[in-house]
């Protein structure tokens, strides 16, 4: 998996600078995420991360590697809209995150896919339930997501598992599970927190290869040079 | 290899519950809300009869007067009694005379006086009850009616009933009043339950919500089930509570052997009440929808403030 070709695609940056949204170009496609100077407050002793700038265009990948306690979970829950940015700007598709109502939050969620670093899976849900439950979240009934749940299971190699409960699960199925929940809704950006395994890195490549536009976090530093994605490296605070 | 875990039939399979169990009235929420509701019951019940009491009595007090006669000199209190109903029967604005027996005359006596052997030791008086016609000023028709008296030496007093009115009247207000109050009272706890319920039940689950929020969860899906809970604990505890008061208040307009138990457990003076009527039973289905809607209310927004905290 790690050697030869790169595991996520990559793109040339542009300039970063702040989106205007009041005249967008005709045809124009905003970043997915783009971050100006954003700083997040978090981390091993609640210290404000440095300020941050990038820009993930759609269908590319951004790693931000660093050491634990830096921030790295914090500035990814930010970015989810989970915490607002200490200073700085955060803008998710074209808009900016301090602007979102709360009440609106949902919208911009749901397209969102989340890996989260210690994948947050329901124990007493079986693999299908834990995958229907993210859709239902999202607002779909069940004709809508019974089958897409099938394919999924057998794309990430679960489809013997599907009726199991999670906490049954093996530590690399369950990382594989994760995966196909934080899918399920056909998200624009997909976070993953600290992902973990061949498996699920492979099928991460494979949804980055398909246009899944994809943040990493990742205390590997393997992992962050043979991504072949931008690379952020984020630096603890003293 | 262990044994494969058990498999759900895929028949049977359901969609997950985004939040198990929150849409189930809580059983600690439906007993304080049964207590609040049985107490805001009981008091709607009581205060409406104090009401109607007070709204029946107070026209009968406002539209009539007594006159206690008494002999002076030679005349005897019978004939005083006499040529005052003669008096009275002239008077503008009187309508119906009524000279009382004089048994029921000096009970009467004695129960205003508070005394039971006033009638014996008081100077021997006959009481006769003068009701007025419609729009006639009880003071007018008094000051006439005791001149009318004076000028013809008849030893009389004339009580307008205005102190008993008056205290009917203000008895009444300050009834209306003090079960509003308490009323307001017993809506705030209610409120403050349901929402410490729903508080605590969203603290429980927050690791669940934050998940559905991250996943997309609108604020209403989250807050649905709590509302849901909320009311349908309000809904138990308050109609059983408000059952409970109807039951309560029942066996008192039904069964004396139940009023004086109750008044000897409770030291209530039930009997010194004004009497229960069948319909005022009917005040008590007013709470159980009051407290409903408040219940909602308070869950509601305690779920949302905790949503906010939470994410």
């Amino acid at each position: 998996m790690r050697t030869g070709s790169p595991i996520f695609t990559s793109m040339s940056r542009k300039p970063i600078t702040a989106s205007d949204e009041s005249a967008p170009d005709a045809g124009y496609e905003p970043s997915v995420v783009r971050l100006l100077g954003a700083a997040v407050r978090g981390g091993r002793g609640r210290n404000v991360g440095p300020p941050l700038s990038l820009d993930l265009e759609p269908g590319t990948a951004h790693v931000i590697a660093a050491g634990p306690g830096a921030g790295k979970t914090a500035l990814l829950e930010a970015i989810a809209l989970a915490r607002p940015p200490h200073r700085g700007v955060i803008e998710l598709f074209g808009r900016n995150i301090a602007a979102v109502r709360p009440a609106g939050r949902h919208a911009l969620r749901r397209r969102i896919g989340m890996i989260f670093q210690d994948l947050r899976l329901i124990d007493d849900l079986t693999a299908r339930d834990n995958i229907a439950l993210a859709a239902r979240a999202a607002g779909r009934a069940r004709d809508d997501f019974d089958e897409p749940i099938g394919e999924l299971l057998r794309w990430v190699g679960l489809a013997d598992h599907a009726d199991v409960p999670a906490s049954t699960l093996d530590e690399d199925r369950r990382g594989r599970l994760a995966v196909a929940r934080a899918v399920i809704n056909r998200p624009d950006l997909l976070i993953a927190d600290e992902p973990r395994g061949e498996a699920v890195l492979r099928l991460l490549s494979d949804l980055n290869r398909a246009g899944t536009a994809m943040l990493i976090a990742t205390r590997d530093a393997d992992l962050a040079t043979q991504s072949g994605a931008e690379v952020t490296v984020l630096v603890a605070s003293p | 290899m262990g044994a494969r875990p058990p498999r759900a039939a895929p028949g049977a399979r359901r969609d997950p519950s985004l939040l198990p169990g929150v849409a189930s009235p809580s059983p600690w929420l439906a007993l304080a809300i049964f207590l609040l509701s049985l107490l805001a019951s009981l008091e709607l019940v009581t205060v409406t009869t104090a009401v109607r009491a007070a709204v029946a009595w107070s026209p009968r007090f406002a539209g009539s007067m007594t006159v206690a006669v008494s002999g002076a000199g030679l005349e005897s209190t019978e004939a005083a009694a006499a040529r005052a109903t003669e008096i009275l029967a002239r008077a503008p604005g009187v309508t119906r005379i009524a000279v009382l027996e004089p048994d029921a005359g000096d009970e009467a006596v004695g129960r205003l006086m508070g005394l039971s052997g006033a009638a014996e030791e008081a100077d021997p008086v006959r009481l006769i009850e003068t009701t007025l016609g419609a729009g006639v000023s009880v003071k007018g028709a008094a000051a006439a009616i005791s001149r009318a008296l004076r000028r013809e030496n008849v030893a009389a007093s004339i009580d307008d009933h205005g102190v008993w009115s008056g205290l009917v009247e203000r008895t009444a207000l300050l009834a209306a009043i003090g079960a509003a109050g308490l009323l307001l009272v017993l809506a705030i706890l209610t409120w403050v339950v349901a929402a410490a319920s729903a508080s605590a039940g969203a603290r429980r689950r927050a690791g669940r919500v934050i998940l559905l929020l991250h996943l997309g969860a609108t604020d209403e899906m989250i807050l649905a089930p709590s509302r849901a809970g909320a009311a349908g604990a309000a809904a138990l505890g308050a109609v059983t509570g408000a059952a409970a008061a109807a039951v309560l208040a029942g066996a008192v307009i039904w069964s004396p052997e139940a009023a004086n138990w109750l008044g000897g457990r409770t030291g209530a003076p039930i009997g010194a009440a004004p009497g229960l009527d069948a319909w005022d039973l009917a005040a008590a289905a007013i709470w159980p929808p009051l407290a409903i809607l408040v219940a909602l209310w308070g869950a509601g927004a305690a779920a949302r403030a905790r949503l906010r905290a939470l994410l």
